[in-house]
């Protein structure tokens, strides 16, 4: 299986490969991206071609040859909202309620967008069920399907990068994350913070730490969720020392752009649950891209690479 | 957790089963991470279909994003489009031949480049070797002269080296820190306008830098500081955290600064004075520096200034390293060396003040491998970029 996870600027990507009675991380690799991949990407006439040649440059520089592919890409190119729905209807009405929640949410360009909804475990006290749902532009997988189809992949799997991190994370921990963890991407235009609560995703948050000092969410797919007050203490971050990150247990964090001056900083803070790590510590890949450094701030953008490794299952 | 996979059907998934029959890799990989050593994973079979090449796609392993009807409407290839042939013979033989040929291609162009990489060596050193001639050649004419057009002022004796001068610098030491005097300024720039703006900006980038190291107190300790283009960061330890405090109103404070991405101070323990770390990210002002007429150095004369305004200094400076030729375009320049931190504020601040045909774009000083031995020692390296003469 080869992972391949776009972020805007790179593509970070892995091989795992089956033999008889083992399995091995062949490649872990990473490239710089020739265009964009965000919202703009999809004006560009040339996509198709463009990931094509992408794809190409990657299969040749893999060990082995290989048809199956998981990818993953930017969150902030989906929509993510959880919606609660009462206990006890037909799937197909459940089905009906959320795409007519999601039709009132995007407008017109609801027919543009492929929406998938999935069922998130039910509290046992409440009376309903969360479900989350999510979106994103068709014309981003035509470009995909197409620009793979061409060179004989086969696509398995497409997610979400920090869902895909969170994926690594919760195979490789445990229980050691804790009941209540999140996940926190630096981005280069934006943060993202994914939550998890008893071992199912409760909030998905985009936000900006302004220059003034101040905070600003951009999309949370879960208002009124307790996400808001992590997000405060993350800018709190910024100026003032902190034993421990409250109401969670445990707080990750990574990003795509290893030369972050922020995310540099923060590696040397002594917060007790506020974590970097490296997903590869006890894989030994064949080769391994080493350019950025070996530590955990580096090897920590290859979080939803491995998260997409643990994939293979399907 | 559940598990998102756009690549199949839309609307409502079902729930993932508890048990899934194809676990076996998940556990071998958990397994591999908990137990690091090399060796067999365990004794289950587990299918290799998925890895080994297959000459033909069987129905079977065609993509789930290929296979949900719904989904075949999503990627638009169902009705709108001509199916893209899948077969993966007819496609992996272009591919292979392509794969050989790119493969040859890079083979031979790794030769290629290996000899041109050879030679781009050779033209470097030779380019280096001529610069640093020229420079050293220059800087002994203007000392030993006293005829170069560069000519200092005595107005700040005291930062000068005073116990172990160099004989040669001792002879002509410029006597101020505010060289070129004789340079009477252009009535006019003998630069484009348009690179104006740039030259200014570096201005003001130094002179912002010069202010924020001024702060300081006088026993803190730079391990790192970035200048890039409208954005400073560092960690520089202090002896308290109330000095620290003081020091970071003062440079919030400063005229330069436009706001603050993060100023976070700690007292670290375990490590000797001064012991209060802090680390910050400030966002510059640049855009208002004041504008004045830019001189037109050749690649000599801007050596020259430059090595004996880093000589005046006690600053171990290697020559400056211009990533081309002469030409009528802005190049890239890097002038790099190491001093103590008042030695490189002042180079960097004189620099500043006399009107080159160069901007500087990024400075990064960090603490040098000798000052392991608390010596006090930075390395600095300004990147910068120089500007032809106005056609």
């Amino acid at each position: 299986m080869l992972a391949v996870s776009f972020s805007t600027n790179f593509v970070r990507y892995g091989q795992l490969v089956k033999t008889d009675n083992s399995v091995s991380i062949e490649l872990i690799g990473k490239k710089k991206l020739p265009f964009r991949f965000n919202v703009t990407a999809l004006k560009n006439p040339d996509l198709v071609s463009n990931l094509e040649s992408l794809f190409f440059s990657i299969k040749n520089s893999l060990l082995m040859e290989d048809r199956f592919l998981a990818l993953s890409a930017p969150s902030e190119l989906f929509d993510i909202t959880i919606n609660s729905i009462d206990l006890g209807l037909e799937n197909e009405k459940v089905a009906e309620i959320l795409d007519w929640n999601q039709k009132q949410r995007l407008g017109e360009i609801f027919n543009k967008k492929f929406v998938q909804h999935y069922s998130l475990q039910p509290l046992i006290s409440a009376n309903k069920r969360d479900y989350l749902t999510i979106s994103y532009f068709k014309d981003w997988g035509r470009a995909i399907y197409q620009a793979s189809q061409r060179l004989g992949f086969i696509i398995k799997v497409f997610d979400l990068n920090i869902f895909s991190a969170a994926n690594a994370l919760e195979n490789l921990y445990k229980e050691k994350n804790g009941q209540n963890w999140g996940l926190w991407c630096i981005g280069e235009a934006r943060h993202t913070l994914l939550l998890i609560k008893s071992g199912e995703i409760s909030q998905y948050l985009e936000f900006n730490l302004n220059e003034n000092g101040e905070y600003e969410i951009l999309a949370d797919s879960h208002p009124g969720e307790g996400g808001e007050k992590v997000v405060s203490q993350i800018n709190d971050l910024r100026n003032f020392s902190r034993e421990t990150i409250e109401d969670i247990d445990n707080l990750y964090f990574f990003t795509y752009d290893v030369d972050s001056e922020f995310f540099n900083m923060l590696l040397t803070y002594d917060t007790n649950n506020l974590k970097c790590i490296n997903p590869l510590e006890n894989f030994k890949p064949k080769e391994l891209y080493k350019e950025d450094g070996l530590g955990p701030g580096a090897m920590s953008q290859f979080l939803d690479v491995v998260g997409l490794l643990f994939r293979s299952t399907l | 957790m559940i598990k998102i996979n756009l690549a199949t059907k839309p609307g409502l998934q079902e729930e993932p089963k508890n048990i899934t029959v194809n676990d076996n890799l998940k556990d071998i990989l958990i397994r591999m991470s908990a137990t690091p050593k090399e060796q067999p994973v365990g004794d289950r079979i587990i299918d290799e279909s998925e890895t080994k090449p297959v000459p033909e796609a069987s129905k079977e392993e065609v993509s789930t994003f290929a296979l949900e009807e719904s989904n075949l409407e999503m990627t638009g290839q169902a009705k709108t489009e001509e199916p893209i042939p899948q077969t993966v013979s007819g496609i992996s033989d272009k591919l292979r031949e392509a794969e050989k040929i790119v493969e040859r291609k890079e083979k031979e162009y790794s030769k290629h480049s290996s000899k041109r990489i050879i030679l781009n060596i050779g033209i470097w050193i030779l380019v280096l070797v001529i610069i640093g001639t020229a420079g050293y050649w220059a800087y002994y004419k203007y000392f030993k002269t006293q005829t170069s057009s560069i000519t200092v002022e005595s107005k700040n004796e005291n930062i000068l080296p005073t116990e172990k001068p160099a004989p040669v610098v001792e002879e002509t030491q410029p006597s101020s820190s505010s060289e070129v005097a004789e340079v009477v300024p252009p009535k006019a720039s003998q630069i484009d306008e348009t690179y104006l703006p740039r030259i200014f900006a570096g201005i003001a980038r130094c002179q912002v830098l010069s202010q924020l190291v001024g702060t300081l107190p006088g026993n803190s300790r730079i391990q790192f500081l970035k200048l890039d283009k409208d954005k400073i960061n560092f960690l520089i330890f202090i002896d308290s955290e109330n000095n620290a405090q003081q020091a970071k109103t003062k440079m919030q404070n400063l005229p330069g600064i436009v706001s603050t991405q993060a100023f976070y101070i700690e007292h670290t323990a375990n490590i000797p004075a001064p012991a209060v770390q802090m680390m910050a990210i400030l966002n510059l002002r640049t855009e208002n520096a004041p504008s004045r007429n830019i001189r037109f150095y050749d690649d000599v004369s801007l050596s020259q200034v430059l090595w004996a305004t880093g000589k005046k200094h006690n600053l171990k400076l290697q020559p400056i390293s211009i990533a081309e030729p002469p030409a009528p375009k802005p190049r890239l320049a890097e002038i790099r060396g190491s001093g103590n931190l008042a030695d490189i504020i002042n180079l960097i601040s004189e620099l500043s003040s006399f009107d080159l045909n160069l901007s500087i774009e990024k400075i990064s000083l960090d603490l040098s491998s000798e000052s392991t031995l608390d010596t006090g020692i930075l390395n600095f390296n300004i990147s910068s970029v120089i500007y032809p003469q106005k056609l």
